[in-house]
């Protein structure tokens, strides 16, 4: 119950700052509709011959891209290395006798909450709107199993942001690696487009990495394109990112905490 | 004791980069650092409710000495003991027992009511209801801030949010309290305020409290002992009327006169420090003050005269530049 009490505490700050949560969202909007246009164009250009995927999943593709970006993809790198490391409010969240892992991942659930609630208004309002019906996992199992890939997801994403976050520690300037991390992410996560269009080599390279399993695999799972065999191998290899992140948490932040300066503090 | 410290340091590693565009890419292929003691080897110790005042200029290792003891930073060498524990190992046992404010930094949410702050420090310290009741109420009367608990942080002004930080760090009932510049930024009135509070805390609740600050006023009126550093290292660590004694070797003789005296004649008796009739103001040495306070009130015409310690802040001045 405490971790609730703080979570609903932590909630209505994010209410207090639902304009800025909103535009937020907005702006991770922008680039799935633009991949929408592009493709919806680039399949009516050829007549729909040679393409993998129809409009109607392509469609279904980016619109639950929107939604699992807003859901699962954790934006506390940016808080972790630019407020907390640099500016030094890390400081405030040592005093207390409460985990900062635990505190960052309060801090920004609801932000997620919030914006896969406007994801999903969204969603909802497109198909209603274009009279479209996508195709989505139908039976309760497979509903329950792309939850938990759902879910694992949000938790991969979570420990692997918080990792690039605390590289701040050991660089002056962290742009840099904000910069490379956000174009790998966005190149093998299958924002720009669905993975199984890559080349096969780059394909294997992103399938062997943990972004694909926080917007890919969560994507067609959600659309039922995965067979059971292969969502539980998914959730398979989610634990092995999730315990081997963790692993790797505990030992960056032990090494890391230890050159915090709590510079301007 | 509460606080004990060994022999404490704490070096940072510093970049040094020469200047201009030579300069840059020189730095680009062979970084230069330098070692930067910014503690060098200090020990003190401090018992159960003691008000000790840290004092030094800027950059003098105040802060960083509170940080190692808050248990923030990682000492280079030397040991560290705070109520039994070791800072660095910040385990929850030891952090529920100690706070550390520090002047115009913020732990309060900015968009919610300070209160929610509260709420969330009660869970987070584990304060049962009936504590968080009872400590909630004592801090809001003692710094009179009862109409503000309704008011979003951002609305209130820098003194209440202050006060508002004090009570979010000291809702748990901390043993030991570190105080960074407490009253920085504050206004005079407010500053006082703050004094006034710090004074009946530390009474009421026999806590161990450390302060830092550059106003002088705090420490006179806080502090009954007082350490000072500089560069790393202690100068001094004693009671600050002590202090006055071992390093002030003058005393200040304030005179009002009845008559225009000329300023060679006063000048006879001691260092005229000040005139501007019918007030000066002559510094003599502190063995002589009775005997230049006789000369004066037997050669001029004096309407009033005082013997005076001098200010402590100059008194810390000469400390720092070893001038005494």
């Amino acid at each position: 119950m405490r971790y609730v009490r703080i979570l609903a505490l932590h909630i209505q700050d994010v209410f207090q700052n639902r304009g800025r949560s909103f535009v937020y969202f907005l702006m991770g909007l922008l680039n799935p509709i633009l991949q929408l246009v592009f493709w919806s164009g680039a399949i009516a250009e050829g007549g729909g011959n040679g393409a993998l995927w129809t409009f109607r999943e392509m469609a279904s593709y980016y619109l639950l891209v929107t939604v699992v970006i807003s859901f699962l993809v954790v934006h506390i790198e940016e808080d972790v290395a630019f407020l907390d490391i640099k500016e030094g409010l890390l400081a405030k969240y040592l005093l207390r006798p409460f985990s900062y892992f635990i505190s960052k991942f309060m801090e920004e659930l609801p932000w997620r909450m919030t914006h896969g609630f406007f994801a999903v208004v969204v969603f909802v309002a497109f198909m209603m709107w274009g009279r479209i019906s996508f195709p989505l996992v139908g039976e309760p199992t497979r509903i329950a199993l792309a939850v938990v890939i759902t879910v694992g997801g949000l938790f991969i994403s979570f420990i692997l942001k918080m990792l690039f976050g605390l590289l701040a520690l050991w660089t002056t300037d962290f742009w840099g690696i904000w910069g490379v991390e956000e174009v790998v992410f966005w190149l093998l996560a299958g924002i720009i487009m669905p993975l199984s269009y890559y080349p096969s080599a780059l394909a294997a390279v992103a399938y062997a990495l943990p972004f694909s399993y926080i917007v890919y695999f969560p994507v067609i799972a959600v659309q039922g394109s995965l067979a059971d065999i292969e969502m539980i191998r998914v959730i398979g290899s989610q634990l092995i990112w999730i315990l081997a992140l963790s692993m790797l948490y505990r030992i960056v932040w032990k090494k890391g905490i230890e050159k915090f300066t709590a510079v301007g503090q | 004791m509460i606080i004990s410290i060994n022999h404490l340091k704490k070096y940072y590693k510093v970049h040094e980069k020469e200047p201009g565009f030579i300069g840059s890419i020189r730095s680009l292929v062979h970084r230069k650092y330098r070692t930067v003691p910014a503690v060098d080897d200090i020990s003190f110790e401090i018992g159960e409710g003691e008000l000790v005042g840290f004092i030094g200029p800027n950059g003098a290792g105040k802060t960083t000495t509170l940080k190692c003891l808050s248990g923030l930073l990682y000492p280079t060498g030397g040991t560290v003991s705070v109520l039994g524990f070791t800072p660095f190992e910040r385990k929850n046992a030891y952090l529920k027992q100690i706070a550390l404010v520090m002047g115009q930094k913020n732990q309060l949410w900015w968009d919610l009511t300070a209160v929610e702050t509260f709420l969330l420090n009660k869970e987070i310290y584990e304060i049962d209801d009936g504590e968080y009741k009872k400590t909630l109420h004592e801090l809001v009367e003692l710094l009179d801030v009862e109409s503000l608990l309704k008011v979003q942080v951002r609305k209130l002004s820098l003194g209440e949010r202050m006060k508002m930080e004090l009570i979010a760090a000291l809702i748990h009932s901390p043993k030991v309290l570190f105080l960074d510049e407490p009253t920085i930024g504050l206004d005079v009135v407010m500053q006082k305020n703050m004094r006034d509070f710090i004074r009946q805390y530390n009474e009421i609740k026999r806590s161990t409290i450390l302060l830092t600050s550059h106003y002088m006023e705090d420490v006179r009126q806080l502090a009954r002992r007082v350490v000072i550093i500089d560069h790393g290292k202690i100068l001094y660590d004693g009671k600050l009327d002590e202090l006055i004694k071992k390093f002030a070797k003058y005393k200040v003789l304030s005179v009002v006169l009845d008559e225009y005296v000329m300023p060679d004649k006063l000048k006879s008796v001691g260092d005229l420090v000040e005139y501007n009739f019918p007030r000066a103001v002559i510094r003599v040495p502190r063995s002589a003050s009775n005997v230049a306070a006789a000369q004066i009130l037997q050669k001029f015409p004096v309407d009033d005269l005082n013997i005076e310690e001098p200010d402590i802040e100059d008194i810390i001045r000469d400390v720092f530049t070893k001038k005494t």
